[in-house]
């Protein structure tokens, strides 16, 4: 890979983490949102429930690993490449797949 | 020239994260992911003037991923007999970063799940979408999805020893630190 590679590779991630931001940051606010009106319990000690949230917070985290693996410049020349033709237009025989 | 909308590019830049772990989740390896997202992206594009704005553009792609995938499945099933045999959903790249011991045990109880429920528990429980959406995205009842997510759940802390008495992860402390708080109040 050179090194022009690399810095489009990390622009792209940061731009793909930039969009991706949002969704967290709404989980963020609903959560303080949910103390605020008291309607996150207080744990009252280990419960089948609590055990499967901390299931769907491994999840998440594990997820979001996936979701950090940067993003490969040919996605971006494809995207580059797809739009010089019109959406919904028809393929031209250059632009599909690479 | 550009023609798709600023916003509709973004968006879809914004989205190959998500159809990349969603492509693997499904292929279980990183090549064949990539192509399908691939897929996907052209697809898309030549369908953009179909997508209803306003609706959810995520979902919208995830649905034409999967359909790439089963469809390409189908038509190559005769081709490679062992597709259903060892999945491996599996990074191919620096598994060391991943290397966090609980990750590795998330991944391969992941990789053991029957396919329709890992695919559900991933759309729900990971990715987020409502169950309405994941039963829209998958083609199938919002029941279905609901049965399919707790049997994963139910799976999954299964194979990752998680009991209800054992709860794990990094709320372990905080629920031993409330639960001591709320003692040393009474």
């Amino acid at each position: 890979m050179s090194s022009d590679e690399g810095k489009t590779n990390t622009a792209a991630a940061a731009t793909a983490q930039a969009g991706a931001a949002p969704a967290s940051k709404d989980q963020n606010v609903q959560m303080m949102a949910n103390v605020n009106n008291g309607e996150l319990q207080p744990p009252e000690g280990p419960s089948g429930m609590e055990a499967s949230d901390a299931l769907g917070r491994q999840l998440k985290k594990v997820y979001g690993k996936l979701l950090s693996e940067p993003v490969p410049d040919k996605f971006f020349e494809l995207l580059k490449k797809l739009d010089q033709i019109p959406p919904g237009g028809k393929p031209d025989s250059g632009s599909k797949g690479t | 020239m550009t023609v798709a909308s600023e916003q509709t590019q973004a968006e879809l830049v914004a989205a190959i994260p998500n159809l990349r772990a969603f492509a693997l989740s499904l292929a279980g390896n990183v090549d064949r992911a990539d192509d399908l997202v691939q897929e996907t992206l052209v697809k898309a594009w030549h369908k953009l003037d179909t997508f209803q704005d306003g609706t959810n553009l995520k979902a919208w792609l995830f649905t034409i991923l999967r359909n790439a995938f089963y469809s390409d499945l189908r038509k190559h099933r005769r081709e490679t007999p062992d597709v259903d045999g060892e999945h491996a959903m599996r990074l191919a790249s620096h598994p060391e970063q991943h290397g966090h011991l609980d990750m590795q045990e998330m991944l391969q109880a992941l990789d053991k799940l029957p396919e329709e429920q890992r695919e559900a528990v991933l759309l729900v429980g990971a990715e987020g979408f409502a169950y309405e959406e994941a039963a829209e995205i998958c083609g199938c009842a919002v029941g279905t999805i609901k049965t399919l997510v707790n049997r994963a759940r139910n799976n999954l802390a299964e194979l990752m020893h998680i009991t209800p008495e054992d709860d794990f992860g990094p709320d372990r402390l905080g629920v031993t630190v409330l639960a001591a708080a709320q003692g040393a109040k009474r």
